[in-house]
């Protein structure tokens, strides 16, 4: 401080701090579109890409001028260009505010675009700084803009609700998975080339984009989750069902919890409930004459949580051990119609081209020429190991009549 | 407990007028250089054998008690005759005899007079006699020992230092029950002549330290010490810093906690602020309370005060950086309710963030100097009109008003009130950088703030330690305050011989010992 060139420097600098705010990318909340969901879908050549936009003062009652819970939450615009990024950019044309996508919660990709190929899509979200990797990715059939129209229950935003909804899903029934953009890439760029997305789409024949729809306890429309496409290199080959999809989710070791209803043993005309998790499952290859084979097996605990079998007493052992057989049953029926579906789609939804590679490096370098024939060949073979750790709080299945006659 | 008397003239003044033989002559020339102002107070009196002498006091400045006393004990005189009675002179009997008084001293010339009038004392001369006494009667009249007003404590002592100097050392010694507690007394300020005591443990305090505050105190030259802060601003080791580099206390418990642990105490007379030298940072997050209240409690507390320490420093920084700049740290829900809040609002958040810090520092002043009596009027301004209407009228976010607000109280926390106000003075400098360049800029801004920090020195001593340079042993008493029989060694840093404070027998009297440990001492 004692030099004055220095203290001369250091005014300067502060002033130029001063000066120069706001030349760098300096941008205040209240310039930011907020981006809660984004939508792509194809018209033709072009891609048409759909923003669900938050508005702030109507989803949180703040006290500023603008009051609070009076428009709609979201506003929902498209934009149609040659790229998806000439697509956005349009939306300066259009928009007061800047779209700002660190805080997209969901992209939703219609069916066509997906069977189309998704290359630019993950190119556009890998190369950009601003577009984030974490968003979840679903699929949807028919248009894709239309997903974001939709009101939904409790959740304001509806972007961030279906992003709820999905990894309440995967968690608790781990028949579709939760993807997000940098998984999906993981996925596509691995040696099985394949990947599964979610399916989200619009139940009801009506459609909720409206706030009045809120003045009923039943909406005319709801977002819901349904079955799983499979993607192969960048392209949607298919759908699978739900029970594929949890079949396919055992082998992939995907499975967290699920809930699985079968018939009780012994009695076809009764069903049992039970939640399996968490489960593992190992994959072993084994290789015989130059052809892979699979043995997987899932192991796991279940709990029940009804059983609407007639009397059975549930502190029997052999009980249990017939139930867990049942549900060992179960399992495997599911893992063969996934794998059946999967070997129909050609595709290595399972991604066993990696485990493949790994431990068949030799093989692998003719595999890998074709590795859609060699998949179809591999032999699966399954089987499961369910341990029940809980019946619950009674033993036999509650009947009043008995109760009542003090039995 | 009367200080010993000492007038004296600097030595390089101007050469004494020495005292008359007459009476008469010499009262001429104190109101001469005094004036004949109602409070200054000649009492003249008759002695025996027609010897006369004058009591000279300026009124106010002594105690009237003692005065009566005084004159009581001169008219009072044993009467002609008595034994040894012819061979004294009527000084010598006053001085060595009958004054009944404490302390006295002989003065010599006129200006030890006036000087010695004017602290207070009273003079009493004696016809004939070419030499006049000094006698202790200061005795002004100040407020009593009460409950600190800016240091308080819900458990601990609840005496504070007073404007008196004599009180605060008589506070101290009372605490300190040592032959090694050491004052030094001194005068500075050519025109006010303020008493200054220097009070050290001697077997404590480095040598070195109290050599240095020594030297520096005598090298001060100014004309008037009204306030502790002079001596501050004079002797501290870097002016363009915004830390204080001196800790003051009107606690007697924290002085004498300081000066067990090798501070030196400097006590201004006229203030009950006491300065304790060296310092290092974290002297100024530790409240005296820390050491009465159950160990873990304190080091939950000193947590919350480092962490409201950054927090009274970065809070709006933080803000107007993630706000503005890293919109995609906050989550999703928060962003939403902060741009919801932000719409409307016409500033970019520095601006925002600048209207409210500024605001509040002008509130904080006013609170300070307002007449305690229109304190509510201002409250209800400060909270209604410029918290909530700000808000409604869509000047200012909510959030806004929240993170100043928290600033505010936060910087209370700390318990020293300057190094708040550092705290505060950052603030501003972070909230430009982060307004300018973001996280970037806060993080910039603290780089060269821990450079600062750890350039800094007080008396020598690190103004880091022992963070910077780690002292291990230290850290005991740092973010954590550990149990008082864990502690059994005092803090290296302001004594730098690391000397038992538990486990061997009291250093109250075992001079020998430590003037091994020293060397040199110069006491």
């Amino acid at each position: 401080m004692r030099n004055p060139r220095i203290l001369a420097m250091g005014i300067l600098f502060f002033l130029c701090t001063v000066l120069l705010s706001g030349c760098w990318n300096r941008i205040e909340l209240n310039e930011l579109a907020i981006t809660s969901a984004t939508s792509i879908d194809r018209k033709g050549e072009d891609w048409v890409v759909s923003f669900q936009v938050v508005i702030p003062s109507s989803i949180s009652s703040g006290i500023g001028i603008t009051g609070g819970g009076a428009g709609a939450p979201v506003n929902v615009y498209s934009t149609v260009g040659k790229t998806i990024r000439e697509a956005n950019s349009k939306s300066f044309f259009e928009s007061p505010r800047k779209l700002y996508f660190a805080h997209n919660r969901v992209l939703i990709v219609s069916e066509e675009t997906a069977r189309r190929g998704l290359n630019p899509m993950l190119d556009v979200y890998l190369r950009n700084t601003d577009a984030r990797e974490t968003v979840d990715v679903l699929v949807t059939p028919g248009s894709s803009r239309k997903i974001l129209e939709q009101m939904m229950q409790i959740q304001k935003i509806s972007g961030d609700g279906i992003r709820e909804i999905n990894i309440l899903e995967a968690k608790h029934t781990s028949v579709l998975p939760e993807v997000k953009m940098y998984q999906l890439a993981m996925n596509l760029a691995s040696d099985s080339a394949s990947a599964l997305l979610p399916e989200v789409y619009v139940s009801g024949k009506s459609d909720a984009s409206s706030l009045k729809v809120f003045e009923s306890t039943t909406l005319p429309a709801k977002i819901k989750l349904g079955r799983v496409a499979v993607l192969k290199k960048d392209r949607m080959v298919g759908w699978l069902s739900r029970k594929e999809a949890l079949g396919v989710a055992f082998i992939r070791n995907d499975v967290k919890n699920t809930v699985l209803t079968l018939a009780c043993p012994g009695d076809q005309a009764n069903n049992l409930t039970v939640v399996v998790g968490p489960s593992n499952t190992e994959q072993k290859p084994s290789l015989k004459d130059g052809h892979m084979n699979v043995k997987v097996h899932i192991k796991g605990s279940a709990v029940l949580t009804q059983s609407d079998c007639a009397s059975v007493d549930f502190y029997k052992p052999e009980v249990i051990a017939q139930m867990e057989k049942a549900i060992e049953q179960e399992i495997l029926r599911y893992a063969d119609s996934g794998w059946k579906a999967i070997q129909k789609l050609q595709t290595d939804a399972v991604g066993f081209a990696d485990m493949a590679h790994r431990k068949y490096r030799k093989e692998w370098r003719t595999w890998k020429k074709d590795w859609d024939a060699v998949f179809s060949e591999i032999k699966l073979e399954v089987s499961a190991d369910i341990t029940i750790t809980n019946v619950g709080l009674s033993n036999q299945p509650l009947n009043v009549n008995q109760l009542r006659e003090g039995k | 407990m009367k200080k010993e008397l000492k007038i004296s003239i600097d030595a390089d003044a101007k050469e004494l007028t020495p005292l008359s033989k007459e009476l008469q002559q010499n009262i001429k020339m104190v109101t001469e250089e005094l004036g004949t102002e109602p409070d200054i107070i000649i009492r003249q009196l008759h002695l025996y054998k027609n010897s006369k002498a004058a009591l000279l006091y300026i009124a106010g400045m002594t105690d009237a008690n003692v005065v009566n006393l005084l004159v009581m004990s001169i008219v009072s005189e044993p009467p002609l005759g008595s034994e040894g009675q012819e061979e004294e002179s009527a000084f010598q009997t006053l001085m060595y005899r009958s004054l009944a008084i404490g302390g006295v001293q002989k003065l010599e010339s006129i200006d030890e007079v006036l000087l010695a009038m004017l602290e207070g004392n009273t003079v009493v001369m004696v016809d004939g006699s070419v030499e006049a006494i000094a006698a202790y009667t200061c005795g002004v009249d100040r407020r009593g020992v009460e409950e600190p007003s800016t240091q308080t404590v819900v458990r601990g002592p609840k005496e504070g230092f007073t404007e008196s100097l004599h009180t605060n050392t008589s506070l101290i010694r009372n605490k300190i029950k040592s032959t090694n507690l050491r004052m030094e007394y001194r005068i500075i300020g050519h025109q006010t002549r303020t008493t200054i005591a220097v009070v050290f443990m001697k077997n404590i305090a480095e040598e070195k330290v109290v050599q240095e505050v020594r030297r520096r105190l005598d090298a001060i030259d100014t004309d008037s010490i009204l306030e502790s802060g002079y001596i501050e601003e004079f002797i501290q080791d870097k002016t363009f810093t915004p830390f204080p580099l001196l800790q003051n206390s009107e606690r007697p418990d924290a002085v004498a906690a300081g000066l067990l642990e090798g501070q030196v105490a400097i006590i201004v007379d006229g203030t009950p602020f006491v300065l304790l030298a060296p310092v290092t940072f974290v002297k100024f997050f530790q409240s005296s309370e820390d050491y009465y209240q159950r160990y873990d409690i304190a080091t939950f507390l000193r947590i919350i005060r480092f962490g409201s320490f950054f927090a009274s420093m970065l809070l709006p920084s933080l803000y107007i950086a993630i706000t503005t700049f890293h919109q995609e740290m906050l989550p999703t829900q928060l962003l939403i309710s902060i741009a919801a809040q932000r719409e409307g609002v016409p500033f970019p958040a520095l601006i925002e963030a600048m209207i409210m810090e500024i605001t509040f520092e002008i509130l904080r002043e006013a609170g300070v100097r307002m007449p305690r009596i229109i304190g509510p009027a201002i409250s209800i301004v400060g909270a209604l009109v410029l918290g909530q209407s700000a808000v409604q009228a869509g000047l200012v976010s909510a959030a806004m008003v929240i993170v100043v607000s928290f600033t505010a109280i936060a910087s209370f926390v700390i318990p020293s009130v300057n190094m708040g106000t550092a705290a505060r003075l950052i603030r501003f400098a972070l909230m430009i950088l982060a307004g300018t360049f973001g996280v970037f800029g806060i993080l910039a801004g603290l780089m060269l703030l821990l450079t600062h920090l750890s350039a800094l020195r007080s008396f020598g001593l690190p103004y880091l330690t022992p963070i910077a340079p780690l002292v291990p042993g230290n850290l005991k008493d740092v973010f954590i305050r550990v149990p008082w029989w864990a502690m059994n060694k005092r803090p290296a840093g302001p004594n730098q011989n690391p000397s038992v404070r538990q486990g061997e027998p009291s250093s109250l009297t075992d001079k020998d010992a430590d003037s091994d440990k020293k060397g040199s001492d110069v006491e």
